[in-house]
């Protein structure tokens, strides 16, 4: 793993998502994004710690999760890699599952906003494909 | 796991105030523990009768099993204290006064005195009444760390730190725990930094223990939920567990305590409403708990 993946890793203690969920969440986008490829390593709980300056063991607890999820293994003498065998691309259901925050988002923003549907899904549709 | 403190029903009063009115709570070795209160809620109060500086009414507080403040010469080194005003002598130089300190203990690392010396700015020969208060209270924290104790505690840290020692305060505070899993435990009001390093949080208020858990727990049941229904909705709101509702015709906006125990699903049925799952910050969930 180079130091620029290193420090796309990025911590907000404020707001609100528990620590170890926004780290899961960013590797789980970096691999979905291959941005992080199987056999990888990972950076060493202490180098990460340090780097973000989190408690250890918050790092630990997102590095088990993501074992137990599949995402991560562990190499003996070598700590975390991302896992060679990745779970099944993840179903077009789960993946909407993924943005369904978001899009709860942008519709209670458009309300109270007074703006309605199809205004928004112009701008969207417009956007997409940009 | 091996406890390494275990405070059991403590309380202290000063005249006809009550300032520690029961409190318990134990912390295992290799923790670290952010103590969380508002001012006068009995942080110090708390921090300097677990290391004896002040007697207990009752209660009992026993650190590596021995009780408090008969500490063996063996337990005493083994703490490392920083209190919140640093009282440092006044008319020593910088160096004189580690080497003074130096004289009590049989372990010292001096490299870790010379490289935080280095990192921190301080200057060897400068005298230590001219030293600024952050400068005193990095020279505090140097003196408390210099015997290498396996239980660090720090009454409000980083309170006269600017943000970029902060910073390297938490990451040498890091490194501390994870060396030989060194137990720290600190006060502070800056609920960001004790996100970021506690994985435990110990909140007081009235003299008691408020909670006492992971940070990462707490954050999950401590939520706030924005609903909108298709009809009114009743003032008050048939949800458990709830610290805070505001009710505006077919919005409201309330704070849960436990939203691990509800199912969404049937709440959003039964109200007939859409309802959006807010995360709290530590803060955020300190003022609810408070207000």
């Amino acid at each position: 793993m180079t130091d620029s993946q290193l420090l796309a890793l990025e911590i907000s203690p404020s707001s609100g998502v528990p620590i170890y969920r926004q780290l899961m969440d960013q590797v789980r986008r970096m691999i979905a994004s291959q941005h992080l490829s199987p056999g990888d390593p990972m950076p060493s709980v202490r180098h990460l710690a340090i780097q973000l300056a989190v408690n250890p063991m918050t790092i630990s607890k997102a590095y088990s999760l993501m074992e137990a999820e599949g995402l991560l293994e562990r190499q003996r003498g070598k700590g975390m890699i991302v896992s060679s065998a990745q779970p099944a691309q993840l179903s077009e259901k789960e993946r909407m599952g993924l943005l369904q925050p978001s899009i709860d988002k942008v519709i209670s923003d458009a309300k109270q906003l007074d703006l309605d549907l199809d205004q928004i899904l112009n701008v969207i549709k417009q956007q997409f494909n940009a | 796991m091996q406890k390494v403190i275990n405070v059991n029903q403590l309380t202290k009063s000063f005249k006809n105030q009550t300032v520690l009115n029961g409190l318990s709570f134990a912390v295992k070795a290799g923790s670290v523990v952010g103590i969380l209160g508002n001012n006068g809620a009995g942080k110090t109060t708390l921090l300097q009768t677990m290391l004896g500086y002040l007697r207990a009414d009752s209660g009992e507080c026993l650190i590596f099993n021995e009780l408090s403040p008969d500490f063996s010469a063996n337990t005493k080194h083994k703490i490392g204290y920083v209190p919140q005003e640093a009282e440092l002598i006044s008319w020593m130089t910088v160096e004189q006064l580690i080497s003074y300190t130096k004289s009590f203990y049989q372990r010292w690392d001096q490299e870790l005195v010379n490289n935080l010396l280095i990192e921190w700015q301080l200057v060897g020969s400068q005298m230590v009444d001219k030293l600024s208060v952050g400068q005193k209270q990095k020279l505090a924290i140097i003196l408390a760390v210099a015997h290498e104790p396996e239980l660090l505690i720090l009454d409000e840290p980083v309170a006269s730190l600017d943000p970029v020692s902060r910073r390297n305060f938490i990451k040498k505070l890091i490194d501390m725990n994870l060396d030989k899993e060194r137990t720290i435990i600190f006060s502070t009001h800056i609920t960001s930094d004790l996100e970021r390093v506690a994985a435990e949080v110990l909140i007081v208020k009235d003299g008691m223990n408020y909670f006492h858990g992971d940070i990462d727990e707490l954050k999950e049941k401590v939520v706030r939920l924005h609903l909108l229904a298709k009809e009114p909705l009743p003032a008050t709101l048939p949800i458990p567990g709830l610290l805070h509702s505001r009710v505006n015709g077919r919005n409201a906006v309330v704070t849960i305590e436990n939203f691990h125990l509800i199912n969404m699903e049937s709440l959003s049925q039964q109200l007939n409403a859409r309802i959006t799952v807010e995360s709290l910050s530590l803060e955020d969930i300190y003022v609810e708990l408070h207000s």
